[in-house]
């Protein structure tokens, strides 16, 4: 597969996948046992513990959008720098629903094998998005 | 090898890890820019701002040490990703120091401009670190 097509469907993740719901997707995208790294989760496998990931997310962020910002290629790996818009209308980590606006940046990596994505690392502000929502204090 | 991608390396090994400050005008140009969601846009800015970051975190965590795990590189532009350990003896902000270990990983992208970073997206999970050390409830 050409660093073209490998960028392509960590595309789709992010435009059909995440932001479009489209989760039945990640079947055809992404190998039966991928490997999900997460740095709340932990270390997953396989397509419903992928799944899982974005309806983790979905649950408390009801609507998204994702701005894919820069793509960089090498070989079986594709990285993205990217900005999720999103509203937070769900309980997330065991805070309700403030309605409020986040934008969070994030730079991820995915290792594709035979045009499939058969590993991922996250990587979200997750402190900067806590800090938006207002469950931890802004820095002095 | 690549000139970015081994001066992306030396960043994160001889300046962060070995804390040889004087490197940093041979890896970092004047008019670089740090894009870090845990502090203001604008405070990691140029020389002053590369050794700011750099002394930031080698006063707070004097033991420090990355190992890099993964390197993406298409262009000018190179994505490292990397897990850090350090002994937390110094303030990190308005946290006293705790004495804990911390491990962390992280995702950096940096843009070259004749071998030199002109621009970096830092991604790092902050929260973890802050739980690790106490400092903020684990959650989820």
């Amino acid at each position: 597969m050409s660093s073209e097509q490998n960028k392509a469907i960590v595309q789709r993740i992010y435009t059909e996948v995440n932001d479009a719901q489209q989760y039945q997707l990640l079947e055809q995208l992404c190998h039966p046992d991928v490997k999900v790294h997460d740095p709340i989760a932990g270390e997953q496998q396989g397509i419903e513990a992928f799944r899982g990931l974005f309806a983790f997310f979905r649950a408390a962020f009801g609507k998204q959008h994702t701005d894919l910002r820069q793509f960089v290629t090498e070989g079986d790996y594709v990285a993205l720098l990217h900005t999720h818009h999103a509203t937070h209308t769900g309980p997330f980590m065991g805070l309700a629903a403030t309605h409020k606006d986040v934008v969070v940046p994030g730079v991820e990596l995915f290792r594709l094998q035979g045009g499939k994505i058969a590993e991922f690392w996250r990587f979200d502000a997750d402190l900067s998005l806590m800090m938006q929502l207002g469950a931890m204090p802004q820095p002095a | 090898m690549d000139t970015n991608k081994q001066n992306a390396r030396r960043w994160f090994e001889e300046v962060f890890s070995s804390g040889n400050l004087e490197l940093i005008p041979e890896l970092i140009a004047s008019e670089y820019v740090n894009h870090d969601p845990n502090v203001p846009e604008g405070v990691w800015a140029g020389l002053e701002g590369a050794q700011g970051l750099v002394s930031t975190y080698r006063s707070a965590f004097p033991d420090l040490k990355f190992t890099i795990t993964h390197q993406i590189a298409e262009g000018d532009l190179v994505m490292t990703r990397w897990s850090a350990t350090g002994t937390h003896q110094g303030p990190l902000g308005t946290l006293p120091a705790t004495h804990k270990s911390a491990t962390i990983t992280g995702t950096n992208l940096k843009r070259f401009m004749d071998g030199k970073a002109v621009e970096e997206w830092a991604n790092f999970d902050m929260m973890g670190l802050l739980q690790q050390l106490g400092a903020v409830p684990k959650q989820g």
